[in-house]
């Protein structure tokens, strides 16, 4: 695989991740409202909405006033919410593990940065009245609570294939089996849908314009991410790995229609989730509860199949013979 | 910033034969590591509006503690360092009990003994408050530095952490002490106590990975011992002089804001660009996550606790209960940044007086901006000093500058290559957002406010004179900023932290227990220069034995 095509596919991947989220974010809307017994908007609502707060006229202050705070934080908060979560999803192997940022896949910096930008799409709701304020710290303190989480996650994956490279660590799960050997993956896939569960909200973005429309594609581009993170790990075997030299566009579409569908039935099952009528508080508490648990249960999982192998490969003790080479 | 750079720059001469030239002090790797940390520190202390000079003074006798070769010397500087940082009689005996310790610690290194007293002695350094006055808003990181240099240079520079219990308990002193920290600074009203809280993030990661290194030269693991050794290096280096700009930074805010009381601050990027700008810079330089330059710290830390993960689920809860905290305390630090950012920064402002904050001048800036401009730039070439170190041994393979490698030798982390790739996405979307907006406005039509004019100052006369900005919105500002402390009850609800019972509070479990702990605090609080001089004429007695011994 030539520095071309990887530079080729790592735009392909940038390109549909950017067109896909606000899809898998209205099919994931849609079904749940079907689910939940409410009135279901088209697929494609969400693309509209984007496209009217993209094309809202810019607010220009009127007279000597100052700007509003708010409008600062959120022009600056915009384009650093949509560029961290399009980096770690640019870092994140999609299709293919032969992108040209495949060296940089960590799962500690993918995470983090993910956190970082789901946070920078805080900042513009945080700068509103006690009650809106609240509502988004709220959201803040649930999200934040999934980091103690991802750490165990890391641990998970480092047990799993010695470094916390996700390329390589995928590369290597490729071949295995998914209900046994790699079935802590599959765990550590589920651990990362709690990271990406939540529901649309279009709360704190009125009246920003252009800003909005890139805070909405940000969270959509954030919960893409993790989705295809999860179906990585569940199946690795779906990725597809150039040979070297050797490219083949049956392939590159069989992987692509295989992502594609990976991704809308994980959001399907997302969305499946909001016909359980609970709290907001807690779906938090359970959500961070339900990662601690199955990170804790990979983690376990993984060391039992460590020490089987590892008894399996063990030679047999040697008995000792006598004269005739029978056991005495 | 001279001194400092100058370190960075004698690095790859620190194995020569001339390093140690001078009587009782040397140069070497650790020494320029601290001496840098020092430097950036006196750098942020210096601010033009505030006379005071006893924190330079500190950060002076604070290098030459770092350069200290033998222990009277160190015994000397350090206590000097951490008597300059006493601000008035009220904290002076806790101050006093710091030098106590450390001049006993040091000199109870000597005989090569005495693990526990260590221990202590960076315990109370690491323990250290925030003070009144503001001219002392950088007094905790000095003392906790004074506390990581004496740990460093009796354990881990004559010989690391022998026993792995030494290791465990400042590993869990040190994530312990992390997560009570941010939580007071979640919970606190007031801003000092808030920053120092954060601030003080650096000191104790830094306990963490001296844990680290000795609990990996212990177990023979000579690659995880060189990854929490860098980790040690980049938390001096990139870490700690963020921290050091951002208590300037904080301290120029209170300054400005003339209230120590969060809840009296608000609305800063209205009222003073600059200063809210270095401030939000230098506040997200602590952020542990990535593009931040903290987050090369933590994913060495990472990194090192990974390469000490052993076999076996039993065997690895140590490691995995660390992990989880060391997850919680990423958790803290990102709530403590979100709320001082929301209360400081944001809203509008709650008092009058804040509504007339001044913005701060670029020349009071320019020491804040220089600390946290090297801090960035350092975090982009994390193994800048590693390899200027490595310079001064021949015959050894040079690491890179660029690139940091993990223990297992598979992972490895390039800030500059991710942030690149960042800073153009975040590029391409401004400019294709900016261009979007020109389109907009040359099509749309400025449309006029339907509320008139409104006047930029006004004079109110029920606020004694003060000029204040005119409200914003046509009805007023919004009432209901998030001023109140409601932070602590919103994590309540979401972890069902229920309030003490009644019977607790009233101390009825043990009889006697507040009237007890009333007099030990009126005690401690209003210690006053007697306590301290008894415990100083002790410390030297204890010396001397020791010495003699």
């Amino acid at each position: 695989m030539t520095l071309f095509w990887s530079v080729l596919l790592t735009l392909l991947q940038l390109l549909l991740v950017v067109c896909l989220a606000p899809l898998c974010a209205g099919l994931r809307a849609s079904f749940g409202a079907r689910l939940s017994g409410q009135p279901a908007p088209p697929i494609l609502r969400h693309v509209f909405m984007l496209g009217r707060f993209w094309s809202q006229p810019v607010s220009l202050p009127q007279g000597d006033l100052p700007p509003l705070s708010r409008e600062m934080v959120a022009r600056i908060a915009a384009p650093v919410a949509l560029g961290a979560a399009l980096t770690a999803s640019l870092l994140l192997p999609a299709f293919t593990v032969n992108l040209v940022t495949a060296p940089w896949s960590d799962a500690v910096l993918v995470g983090l940065l993910l956190a970082f930008a789901r946070l920078a799409t805080r900042l513009s709701a945080l700068d509103r009245p006690a009650a809106d304020t609240l509502w988004a710290f709220g959201r803040v303190v649930g999200e934040v609570m999934l980091l103690p989480a991802l750490l165990l996650l890391v641990a998970l994956l480092f047990s799993s294939g010695a470094t916390t490279a996700l390329a390589s660590v995928l590369a290597e799960a490729a071949g295995g089996n998914p209900f046994g050997k790699d079935a802590p993956l599959v765990l550590a896939g589920g651990v990362i849908l709690m990271f990406a569960v939540r529901d649309r909200e279009e709360r704190g973005l009125e009246g920003l314009g252009a800003d909005a429309a890139l805070l909405m594609l940000a969270e959509d581009v954030m919960t893409l991410a993790w989705i295809t993170l999860a179906t990585d790990l569940m199946w690795p075997a779906g990725l597809l790995a150039f040979h070297e030299g050797a490219l083949s566009f049956g392939g590159l579409a069989l992987a692509l229609l295989c992502w594609v569908g990976r991704v809308s039935a994980f959001s399907l099952l997302l969305a499946a989730g909001r016909a359980i009528v609970i709290t907001p508080v807690t779906a938090m508490r359970l959500r961070a509860a339900a990662a601690l648990l199955l990170a804790l249960v990979g983690f376990q999982l993984m060391t039992a199949t460590r020490l089987g192998v590892a008894s399996a490969v063990q030679p047999e003790a040697r008995v000792p013979m006598n004269g005739r080479g029978s056991p005495p | 910033m001279l001194g400092a750079l100058l370190a960075l720059g004698l690095l790859p001469w620190s194995g020569s034969p001339a390093r140690s030239q001078l009587p009782g002090l040397a140069f070497n790797t650790v020494q320029a590591i601290f001496f840098f940390a020092f430097a950036m520190t006196g750098l942020c202390a210096e601010n033009p509006a505030v006379p005071g000079r006893r924190i330079s003074l500190s950060c002076g006798a604070a290098c030459l503690a770092a350069l200290a070769d033998q222990p009277f010397v160190l015994m000397g500087s350090g206590c000097c360092a951490l008597l300059l940082t006493l601000s008035d009689r009220r904290g002076g005996a806790r101050g006093m009990v710091r030098a106590f310790f450390f001049a006993a610690a040091c000199g109870a290194s000597v005989s090569g003994k005495g693990d526990g007293l260590m221990l202590i002695a960076t315990l109370a350094c690491l323990l250290s408050e925030a003070r009144a006055a503001p001219e002392f808003t950088l007094a905790p990181l000095m003392d906790a530095g004074c506390g990581l240099l004496l740990l460093i240079r009796t354990q881990v520079v004559t010989a690391p952490l022998g026993q792995s219990g030494a290791a465990f308990v400042l590993l869990a002193l040190g994530i312990g002490l992390a997560a009570l920290r941010l939580w007071r600074a979640l919970a606190t009203p007031e801003f000092g106590q808030a920053v120092t809280g954060l601030a003080m993030l650096p000191a104790l990661i830094g306990a963490m990975t001296l844990a680290l290194f000795g609990l990996a030269h212990d177990s023979g693991s000579t690659l995880t011992a060189h990854a929490a050794q860098t980790a040690l290096i980049l938390d001096f280096v990139v870490l700690w002089p963020a921290a050091a700009a951002f208590l300037a930074a904080s301290a120029l805010v209170r300054e400005g804001a003339g209230s120590d009381r969060l809840n009296a601050m608000g609305g800063m990027i209205g009222l003073a660009p600059r200063l809210a700008a270095m401030f939000a810079v230098t506040l997200a330089g602590l952020l542990l996550l990535p593009p931040t330059g903290g987050f090369v710290v933590l994913w060495m830390l990472v990194e090192s606790a990974l390469g000490l993960l052993p076999d076996g689920f039993t065997a690895a809860l140590p490691s995995l209960a660390f992990l989880l905290a060391l997850g919680l305390v990423v958790a803290l630090v990102a709530l403590v940044v979100l709320r001082l950012g929301m209360l400081v920064l944001m809203g509008g402002a709650r008092r009058s007086r804040m509504a007339v904050c001044p913005d701060a001048s670029w020349f009071a800036l320019m020491p804040v901006a220089l600390a946290a401009g090297c801090s960035f730039f350092l975090s982009l070439v994390p193994g800048l000093v590693r390899w200027l170190a490595a310079a001064s041994v021949e015959g050894k393979e040079k690491p890179s500058i660029f690139a940091l490698g993990a223990p297992d030798g598979l992972s490895f982390l390039l800030p500059s290559g991710f942030m690149t790739l960042l800073f153009v996405l975040i590029g391409a979307v401004r400019l294709v957002q900016v261009r979007h907006e020109t389109r907009l406005a040359h099509t749309t039509a400025v449309r006029p406010s339907p509320f008139g004019s409104h006047e930029k100052e006004a004079a109110s006369p029920w606020l004694g004179g003060l000029v204040v900005c005119s409200p914003v919105s046509p009805f007023g500002e919004p009432l209901l900023w998030p001023g109140a402390d409601l932070v602590v009850s919103i994590l309540r609800t979401v972890f069902r932290l229920e309030r003490l019972p009644k019977w607790r509070k009233e101390g009825r479990w043990m009889p006697g227990s507040r009237h007890l702990w009333r007099r030990i605090r009126r005690i401690w609080g209003d210690g006053t220069q007697a306590s301290g001089i008894v415990l100083a004429l002790v410390a030297v007695v204890l010396c001397l034995a020791a010495w003699w011994s």
